[in-house]
């Protein structure tokens, strides 16, 4: 099992609709089995020695708030 | 051939600087030649107008004695996803189709002060998010070496231009391989810089923590120059401060005779096609040959790393685009919906379980690095598939193309290391194939001193694709 919970695409279909997401069923059965299997690899990478590692976030010096890539406008 | 196309920065230089040449004249070559390219859909938007007058305006400065160096009067393109101030910038969407910039982007600022000309916005992959610029809004950008395949991408457009000759320099962006993918698929130069090198402002992010800027170019010297113009510390980037810019051009010069590099040797980083390891093989000689000690490693967790890294894309990018996914759904391409919206559905806790993967990939990668001056890989596992083409083969197995293209570029964009791809010759159908530098963090002068040794030892930086005549 899956530790997010997130096992079929009904499950996947009932978290998109908890987020508010309007996801048309054939879009999910069209992408839907790559992210299941997705998560099970995102799962695995809890049992790597990372247990006492802070997130790196990014590979260069710590980021300051800033303008770079604002993103939508 | 035609004789300005496919000259390079450091061949045009002199000539514009003791006027033997004009800016204006070059100009107007390039302009026509891009008009007579149209097939490859290169561009997105030429500017002709204002590259015109900024041509004059080079002509003048040059003629009163106020030269500003190697790029002044050096036509230039930008990947359309980089700011320009009063050009229209799309990032390849019908989302932002008509929306004008109210200013430049730090590279752009750069480029224009060391007197560059910006001759036009390339094409590239919806929002950059995918690797064939296929663009389902502006249509595919086309390889110049056969014109039913893919140039590679997210900046193909940047691959395609620099490669047919339609400018020396055209600068792209690199979240998971988008400048040495088309560099490598289309035959030219391509430098993704370390993280924080170069800054990002201006430039609409993919995912912020793996996008980097960077040239695509036809010579590693080229490459060189141009990063020199556009590196360094920039307040509205704080990725970028606390980093001084070295002599790249003095730099990459250096002896490379005794250096020692890793070849990464591991089953993850072997998975490529007959003629791109055959490629690689005899790249690996050329090297031996320079003097460089060539030694196999492995890659720590590679597979681990590669889902750390697309966990960190997907979230990144779902992030930006909360908004519009929200309110226009509708305005994306199906594969750039389908990815934002796997994007959506991970939690903050695998985002984070992933970065934390990134802090041992930096501590382990790293260790590579620290008896090794560089790893050496080929750039993309096959040549440039098919447009249209979704599944590729590598060694008898069928992959998702996007999987098959970035497999042995996207860990490098998540430790952020600098890497360049140089053409290493021909694969099947006569489609190129690009070796792959990596260097230690801030250490691009090594990187480019081992790509311009191996680039003056080969000619295929020499050769060039056919004048699309017709579609093939």
């Amino acid at each position: 099992m899956h530790a997010s919970g997130v096992e079929t695409l009904t499950d996947l279909e009932q978290l998109a609709a908890r987020l508010g997401m309007r996801v048309p069923h054939e879009d999910l059965a069209r992408w839907g089995p790559w992210l299941l299997a997705f998560l099970g690899d995102l799962d695995r990478l809890a049992l790597l020695p990372v247990a006492g590692l802070e997130p790196a976030l990014t590979p260069g010096p710590p980021r300051a708030s800033g303008t770079a890539g604002s993103g939508p406008e | 051939m035609n004789e300005l196309a496919y000259a390079s920065v450091t061949e045009l230089a002199p000539r514009l600087r003791s006027r033997a040449l004009s800016p204006v004249e070059l100009l107007e070559d390039l302009l026509a030649r891009i008009e007579r390219f149209g097939v490859l859909n290169a561009f997105i938007t030429v500017t002709g107008a204002e590259a015109r007058a900024q041509a004059r305006a080079a002509e003048e400065e040059i003629a009163a004695g106020r030269y500003r160096g190697p790029l002044h009067g050096i036509p230039v393109s930008l990947k359309d996803l980089i700011d320009t101030q009063g050009i229209r910038t799309t990032c390849g969407s019908r989302i932002l189709a008509d929306r004008i910039p109210a200013e430049d982007a730090t590279v752009a600022v750069r480029l224009r002060a060391a007197g560059a000309v910006l001759l036009g916005k390339t094409a590239l992959h919806e929002f950059a998010y995918g690797v064939t610029t296929n663009n389902p809004h502006f249509g595919p950008t086309r390889n110049p070496w056969h014109l039913d395949r893919i140039p590679g991408g997210s900046s193909g457009g940047s691959g395609a231009a620099v490669a047919s000759g339609l400018g020396p320099v055209s600068l792209g962006t690199d979240t998971g391989g988008s400048i040495r993918i088309p560099a490598a698929l289309c035959g030219v130069v391509g430098l993704k810089p370390t993280y924080g090198r170069v800054s990002r402002h201006g430039v609409f992010p993919l995912a912020w923590t793996l996008d980097h800027v960077g040239p695509l170019t036809r010579t590693v010297e080229d490459a060189a120059l141009v990063l020199q113009a556009i590196a360094g510390p920039d307040e509205k980037d704080p990725s970028t401060l606390g980093y001084s810019v070295p002599d790249l051009g003095g730099g990459l010069r250096r002896p490379v005779a005794g250096m020692r590099v890793g070849v990464l040797s591991d089953e993850f980083h072997r998975q490529v096609s007959g003629d791109v390891a055959e490629r690689f093989q005899a790249a690996l000689e050329v090297l031996t040959g320079l003097g460089i000690k060539l030694e196999e490693v492995q890659f720590p967790r590679p597979s681990e790393a590669r889902t750390a890294a697309l966990a960190v894309i997907l979230a990144e990018a779902a992030s930006v685009h909360e908004r519009w996914l929200h309110d226009r759904p509708q305005d994306y391409g199906t594969e750039t919906l389908d990815l934002l919206r796997r994007g959506q559905l991970l939690s903050a806790t695998q985002y984070l379980r992933a970065q934390k993967v990134r802090a041992l990939m930096l501590r382990e990668v790293g260790d590579l690095l620290t008896s090794r001056i560089a790893l050496v890989l080929p750039t993309v596992p096959v040549v440039a598939p098919a447009i249209g083409q979704t599944a590729v083969t590598v060694g008898g197995r069928s992959g998702e193309d996007r999987g098959v293209l970035t497999q042995l570029v996207r860990l490098i964009n998540f430790v952020g290391f600098p890497a360049v791809s140089v053409p290493c010759g021909f694969g099947e159908d006569g489609l190129p194939v690009g070796l792959q530098v990596v260097g230690r963090p801030m250490d691009e002068p090594s990187v480019l001193a081992i790509a311009l040794a191996f680039e003056r030892a080969t000619p295929w930086h020499l050769r060039h694709p056919p004048e699309p005549t017709r579609m093939s």
